[in-house]
């Protein structure tokens, strides 16, 4: 009799225990759809509003599916200056990923391969740049492009962007550089290689993905930096620039149109790079 | 040559291109700020920016979107770098996901939020249709500055939480499960674990993750145009105003070196506070 | 004629002196292994003959060239990594015909050397593969494959079995023997393993904190441990060394301790004259023989003796050293011929 009671208890025990994990597991799966849907959905109602003629998106009430209307976009490119914004932001973002990855994959090689005084001195340096707001210093910048002849110059400006990739090149490419054993290096020294020779042939080709993904990171960063464009550039605005500076004057659809333009190459090289975004900043934590 | 001189000739190029485009204007903006024009040392920029009366309000902006928003993304990154590390399933796109806002700037984000709760946005148009206002309300006005400041507070969480996410799975991946099963065992719920295993273990991250996102809250500048246009001063857009609008280089620089004062005073602060000495870690 | 002379080579790390003045002559065509507990500088020494370190002082010369500040690859070595560093972007043929290709060498050399050695390593099935495709076994015969295919003078291997499992170690390091018997490549190999190093070597290299102890014959490095530290480095359970003052008879002059290996013993279960009546600590059965170790007035014995003796713990057994093969050793560790 006794024994009986017991088995239902344990019955009943386990019942509790399996209603909690269903709830548990309930509880899990919903909020992770809430907070999927609370990042997915206003973009995805700026898309809405991107893909709708100009009467809708001024209009009201709003309907939440979009029309598939090219008219804004159309509208928005052929409004004055933004094509030459948007090619402007395109140059701009190549020569920041040219300088900081030209410059910055040497110094990552340097720290992930050598020992030699000061190392330590130019890793904090590194690191530092971190612990400042760094558009500001396109501030005092601006003011010295004047005198050599940078000021409203997309150069000019690429160079504090560079500024500003410059560091996670470097953190990044050390990290790649150290994820590759040295072993392989020294293989290819003893098989005749001379450095040179053995950077290209062994450790290029094992990095390359890693360096396209900085490289990558390099171009979103200049791409999507406003204070510094708006600061640095007058006439050859970049597209953040040009919609921040025409804010006020500009209508509501040319400021989706232009929002949809600029989160579309970051989202699409996000997708490239995922796998390396975390390590990216895996390493950067130390 | 001598192999010794290698990764000097290999840092070089990095740090030059750091002098001239770091460390100079860095100086630069000091001097800017405390020199007239010809070259006389002065406080006279500092007088002319706190004497303005959009000075006393930025601050309070900054400092109070950077205390409300900060800590709001730290919970949420926590909690979300914990469910991330236990999905199995799914656990890539849901991270791919989540990490979006990274690749998008706060003016886009800014522009994002504006659709949503413009006068006649979708928020207005939803409530419309649920029959809780009766047509297009304007919400983002002057007349409204707590509502001005929670949508910048939305778009801000919204855009700026990926970051801490991103840091803190990367620390969480960094610890070992066997810390996770020697706590089970000796009887730590998951509670106790969470308290006394993975946030004491995760400090250096938190450490980076709170450093890097203040600074970035420092510096929030086009959110803030595009939702609160000038209703809302904040110091970064103070500074491109005196900078842009009012081609004063001098005042710019003064309050460049409020906003970086301000940084070096938090990251100094949260180097303190969440101090992890070297042989405690991981 | 490829020798290797190695001239009071030294190396420090910052303040930590590795290698203090090395010196070594290996002869043509001879296998040396260069063993010594972990962190005794032998992959320093290595690396520095191959050039991947460059010697604070000394002179290294190969054959009667001196290629002391010559870079690897003017160096003609080859070598064998730990982790066998076969490149993950290359097929193996790829990574065997690498340093031909680096040297120039015609397309049906290349062909001929990478098929010669990979059917020489068992491997020409897999020539087409890439080293992810591999098992550990696998690359490390790649790796070695690579190092033949450019006929170097000489041959470096560093711990090249030790991160494969036990069962294959054995049967490669077989393999191996036959392999570079036949090759005749004068190789320098580094192990902390002694069987490892007896079974494989033509002479023995004992390395002790940066120093070379002995260099010779397997066999002459097991029966006459040149010092202290050879002997308790070499041979399982180690030499004993045991203090004069259990020695009757002659003890030459200025030995301080002898020295005699566990099996070396004369035992007996009952008192004799001139035996040390020895209290048994432990036994071990090993199979083929019992280990014992045991224990008098302080002083520690270890010592193997055969399975018919019937001892346990707590008994007392009766040893004395068998005379010729009592080994002498002065205060300074060094042996006294
Ligand atoms: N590049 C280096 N920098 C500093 N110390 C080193 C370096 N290479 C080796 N060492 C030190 O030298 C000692 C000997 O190393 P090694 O020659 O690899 O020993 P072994 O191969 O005998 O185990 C070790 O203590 C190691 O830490
Ligand atoms: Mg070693």
């Amino acid at each position: 009799m006794s024994n009986l009671n017991q088995d239902v208890s344990l019955e009943q025990e386990i019942q509790a225990a399996d209603n909690k994990n269903k709830v548990w597991k309930w509880l899990f799966i919903s909020s992770a759809a809430f907070m999927i849907s609370w990042i997915l959905f206003p973009i995805y109602l700026l898309i809405v509003s991107a893909l709708s003629s100009a009467e809708v998106v001024n209009g009201w009430p709003k309907a939440f599916v979009p029309e598939f209307d090219m008219e804004t976009l159309q509208f928005f490119m052929n409004y004055y200056g933004v094509l030459g914004a948007l090619k402007n932001s395109l140059i701009a973002a190549v020569f920041t990923m040219v300088i900081s990855i030209g410059l910055g994959t040497p110094a990552g090689y340097a720290l992930a391969r050598f020992e030699f005084r000061g190392k330590e001195t130019f890793r904090m340096m590194i690191l530092l740049t971190r612990a400042f707001p760094m558009p500001l210093l396109a501030l005092p910048l601006a003011v010295i492009f004047i005198n050599v002849g940078l000021d409203d110059t997309l150069f000019g400006l690429s160079l504090v962007h560079a500024a500003l990739a410059l560091p996670f090149a470097v953190l990044i490419t050390s990290s790649l550089f150290l994820g590759i054993p040295v072993e392989l290096e020294e293989a290819a020294w003893v098989l005749g290689c001379n450095r040179w020779q053995a950077f290209m042939k062994v450790v290029m080709p094992l990095a390359l993905p890693g360096l396209t993904a900085s490289a990558v990171f390099a171009f979103v960063i200049s791409w999507n930096e406003v204070f510094a464009a708006a600061v640095l550039t007058i006439n050859n605005q970049t597209l953040t620039a040009f919609l921040v500076q025409s804010l006020s004057s500009s209508p509501a659809e040319v400021k989706f149109a232009g929002g949809l333009i600029l989160i579309m190459p970051a989202i699409l090289f996000l997708f490239v790079v995922r796998k390396y975004l975390f390590s990216m900043w895996g390493i950067a934590n130390r | 040559m001598n192999i010794k001189s290698y990764p000097y000739i290999l840092i070089a190029p990095s740090i030059l291109f750091l002098l001239a485009f770091f460390v100079y204007p860095f100086i630069e903006v000091f001097s800017q700020a405390f020199t007239t024009s010809n070259g006389e040392i002065t406080l006279k920029n500092f007088d002319t920016i706190f004497n303005d009366f959009n000075f006393l309000p930025s601050l309070k902006n900054t400092l109070l979107l950077a205390l409300v928003v900060v800590p709001v993304q730290l919970c949420m990154a926590i909690g979300m770098s914990l469910m991330i590390s236990k999905m199995k399933k799914g656990r890539d796109t849901v991270l791919y996901i989540w990490t979006i806002p990274l690749g998008i700037s706060d003016l886009a984000a800014g522009i994002i939020w504006l659709a949503l709760l413009d006068q006649n946005g979708f928020l207005n148009s939803f409530l419309f249709s649920v029959g809780i206002i009766d047509g297009p309300e304007s919400w983002l006005n002057y007349n409204n500055p707590v509502a001005i400041f929670a949508a910048i507070v939305f778009a801000e969480i919204w855009r700026a939480t990926a970051i801490l996410l991103v840091i803190l799975v990367s620390g969480i991946g960094l610890i070992p499960k066997e810390y996770y099963e020697a706590a089970e065992i000796f009887g730590a719920n998951a509670w106790v674990r969470l308290w006394k295993v993975t946030l004491p273990l995760l400090r250096p991250s938190l450490q980076t993750a709170l450093i890097l996102r203040t600074l970035l809250a420092f510096e929030v500048f086009a959110v803030v145009m595009i939702l609160g246009g000038t209703n809302m001063p904040v110091l970064m857009g103070e500074a491109f105003n005196w900078a842009f609008s009012y081609r004063d280089a001098g005042a710019a620089a003064a309050y460049a070196v409020v906003i970086l004062g301000l940084s070096v005073a938090f990251t100094l602060f949260y180097l303190k506070v969440l101090h992890v000495p070297k042989e405690a870690q991981i | 004629m490829t020798t290797i002379s190695i001239e009071n080579v030294k190396k420090s790390f910052g303040d930590a002196h590795i290698l203090k003045s090395v010196s070594l002559d290996i002869k043509h065509q001879e296998f040396t292994v260069l063993l010594g507990p972990s962190g005794c500088g032998k992959s320093t020494l290595l690396r520095i003959i191959a050039g991947l370190e460059t010697q604070d002082t000394g002179v290294i010369k190969i054959g009667d060239r001196t290629v002391s500040h010559l870079p690897p690859k003017e160096r003609n070595v080859a070598m064998v990594f730990q982790n066998y560093a076969v490149f993950p972007h290359m097929t193996v043929f790829e990574n065997i015909a690498f340093g031909l290709r680096m040297k120039k060498a015609p397309e049906q050399k290349i062909k001929e050397n990478v098929e010669r050695t990979a059917t020489l390593m068992h491997i020409d099935h897999l020539l087409h593969r890439y080293s992810g495709q591999l098992s550990g076994g696998q690359r490390q015969r790649v790796a070695v494959a690579r190092a033949l295919a450019v006929e170097p003078d000489v041959l470096l291997m560093d711990e090249p079995l030790s991160n494969l499992d036990a069962l294959l170690r054995l049967q490669m390091r077989a393999e191996l023997k036959a392999v570079l018997e036949a090759s005749k490549t004068t190789t320098v190999y580094v192990t902390h393993d002694q069987v490892e190093a007896m079974s494989l070597a033509d002479r023995i290299a004992v390395m002790n904190a940066g120093r070379i102890d002995q260099y010779d014959l397997p066999d002459e490095i097991y029966n006459n441990p040149a010092t202290e530290y050879v002997g308790s480095f070499i041979g399982n359970p180690p030499m004993n060394f045991i203090s004069p003052t259990f020695q009757r008879g002659d003890i030459p002059e200025g030995a301080t301790q002898l020295g005699i290996r566990p099996e070396d013993f004369d035992v007996s279960t009952e008192a004799r004259e001139d035996y040390w009546p020895i209290t048994i600590l432990t036994r071990e059965r090993l199979g083929s023989h019992q280990q014992l170790s045991a224990e008098l007035n302080g002083q520690l014995f270890r010592v193997n003796i055969a399975n018919e003796i019937d001892v346990s713990s707590g008994n007392t057994l009766y040893l004395k050293p068998k005379d010729d093969k009592k080994r002498w050793y002065s205060e300074s560790g060094k042996i006294i011929l």
